[in-house]
This record gives structure tokens, C-alpha cells and sequence, in this order.
């Protein structure tokens, strides 16, 4: 056993945590139905599906590195019982909610038409959680937190998402939902 | 037909995108596993990381970053070594 299995375990966490971001600001794009020039509303889709999963990917290899490591001793139980981890407890079990989190987002998707679109999209707003607990929980059990890249990782993911969620708030204030938009005569 | 050259442009644009986030992620995994290993150099040179107990302490301790005091070393007391402050005779 060598180091190897600790440092993908951070590495793939911090990817993972950028694919987050990512991921998060173009649902942002989305739901304020941001007009791009050349980018027509289904490419964008595309775009975020993809990101979401590769999210997944980078989540499991983190996972899976850390199932592996020696020292952190995390296994199945401290890695789905929030606290049950001894390294760290409380920002460890930030990551295990946010894990949980968006799982629950992702079952959601899959039964999207059954929910019905107004449901599915309350639970889509999960993701928020999911990226603040991320955010926390790199910070706190991340032991590269004091390193200048992560830290301007960081403060780039949090500015850009604080940015995100006030363009969003301020655009849905300026244009009334279609629903509730009084209906001119027809 | 405007409408099909339309679509067929976004999708050629979704698909270039997706391979650009697909190898970021794959270069970002590989620059971040770099700068985690610089990050700690002490767990990074142990090559027997996880297989002896007695070694576990010390790649803690490596792991928490700000508990690395570095080498010091404790200095003999020496009487017989005036210090530069008692040379104001002249």
C-alpha cells in the first residue's frame, strides 16, 4: 500500500468539487434561461448532464480511494452514517450528507416524468445544499486547505456561484413567471 | 433549412464542449494529484505509507500540514561561551 490511494482521494475530491461548481452554474444558466449566443437551450442541457455525471465519476474514484486508504480508516458505514468517521467528524460527515444529497437528486432525475416537473425541480434545488456541504467539507477535512491553489479554488467556485444565484434572483424579479404573468386577452 | 443547420451546430458545440470538460477533468485530476503530493513531502517520500503501525503518527501528522515544526535541535548548555553583550570593557 503507498500514499498513492490518499493522494487520489484528494485529488479526485478537488476535481470533483470543480465539476460541482460547474455543474451548478450551468443549471443556474438554465433555469434563468440565459440566451447564449450559438448556444441553443438543448446544447447547454447536454453540457450540464454531462458535467453532473462526470461529477459522479470523480465522486466515486474519491470514494474508492478512500475505502482504500489505511489511515483514514473509512468504511462502508462511516462513509453512509453522517459522524460515524473518527478522522474529522463533522466535515467528513458534510461530505457523507452531500453524497447523500445527490443521490437523492440524482434518483430524482431519473423519475423526473413521474414526479412531475414543479416537484422535480424543488428537489433539484438540493443541489445547493449538496455544493455548500461539499464546499464546507473540502475546507474542513481537506488537508490542502491552507494551500494557496485550493484557496483560490475555492474563493473563484464561491464568488462564481454567489454571482450565479444573484443573476438568477435578480433576473426572476425583473420577469414575472409565465404562470403567474397576468394573461393579456387571446 | 436554417432550422436542422441550427440544431446540428448545437450539437456539434455540445459535443466539442463535453471532450473540453472531459480532458480538463482528466488534466486537473492529474495537475491536482501533483500539487497534493508537493503539498506533503514527508508522506510523499515514506514509501510505507499504511503498512507499519509505528509509522502512522507521523503521516498524521504530515497529513494536518500546519503540525510540521521541522527539524530543531536542542543546543548544549554552554557556560563557558561569553555572550557578545558582556564585551563592553573597552
Amino acid at each position: 500500500m503507498s500514499a498513492i490511494d490518499w493522494y487520489t482521494a484528494r485529488a479526485a475530491g478537488v476535481v470533483a468539487y470543480a465539476l460541482l461548481t460547474g455543474g451548478v452554474l450551468l443549471g443556474v444558466l438554465l433555469a434563468g434561461r440565459a440566451r447564449l449566443p450559438r448556444w441553443p437551450q438543448f446544447a447547454v442541457t447536454d453540457v450540464h448532464r454531462f458535467v453532473a455525471l462526470l461529477t459522479g465519476v470523480f465522486i466515486a474514484l474519491h470514494i474508492y480511494a478512500l475505502l482504500l486508504d489505511r489511515y483514514v480508516h473509512t468504511s462502508v458505514v462511516t462513509l453512509l452514517v453522517p459522524g460515524a468517521s473518527t478522522y474529522r467528524p463533522f466535515w467528513v460527515a458534510l461530505g457523507t450528507v452531500a453524497f447523500e444529497l445527490l443521490v437523492a437528486v440524482a434518483v430524482s432525475n431519473l423519475f423526473r416524468k413521474r414526479l412531475g416537473h414543479a416537484r422535480w425541480r424543488r428537489i433539484h434545488y438540493l443541489t445547493f445544499g449538496v455544493w455548500a456541504a461539499a464546499t464546507l467539507h473540502g475546507i474542513g477535512a481537506g488537508t490542502d486547505s491552507h494551500a494557496g491553489w485550493l484557496r483560490l479554488l475555492y474563493v473563484v467556485s464561491i464568488s462564481a456561484v454567489a454571482a450565479a444565484v444573484a443573476w438568477r434572483a435578480g433576473s426572476r424579479r425583473l420577469s414575472p413567471s409565465p404562470a403567474r404573468a397576468p394573461r393579456g386577452p387571446s | 433549412m436554417p432550422e436542422p443547420t441550427r440544431i446540428e451546430q448545437g450539437r456539434k458545440r455540445a459535443a466539442a464542449a463535453k471532450r473540453v470538460v472531459a480532458l480538463s477533468a482528466v488534466t486537473g485530476f492529474a495537475v491536482a494529484l501533483g500539487l497534493v503530493r508537493l503539498g506533503h513531502p514527508a508522506a510523499g517520500s515514506s514509501s510505507t505509507h499504511g503498512v507499519s503501525g509505528s509509522s502512522s503518527s507521523s503521516s498524521t501528522s504530515s497529513r494536518t500540514g500546519s503540525d510540521d515544526l521541522g527539524g530543531g535541535t536542542i543546543a548544549p548548555s554552554s557556560s563557558s561561551v561569553t555572550p557578545p553583550v558582556a564585551s563592553h570593557t573597552s
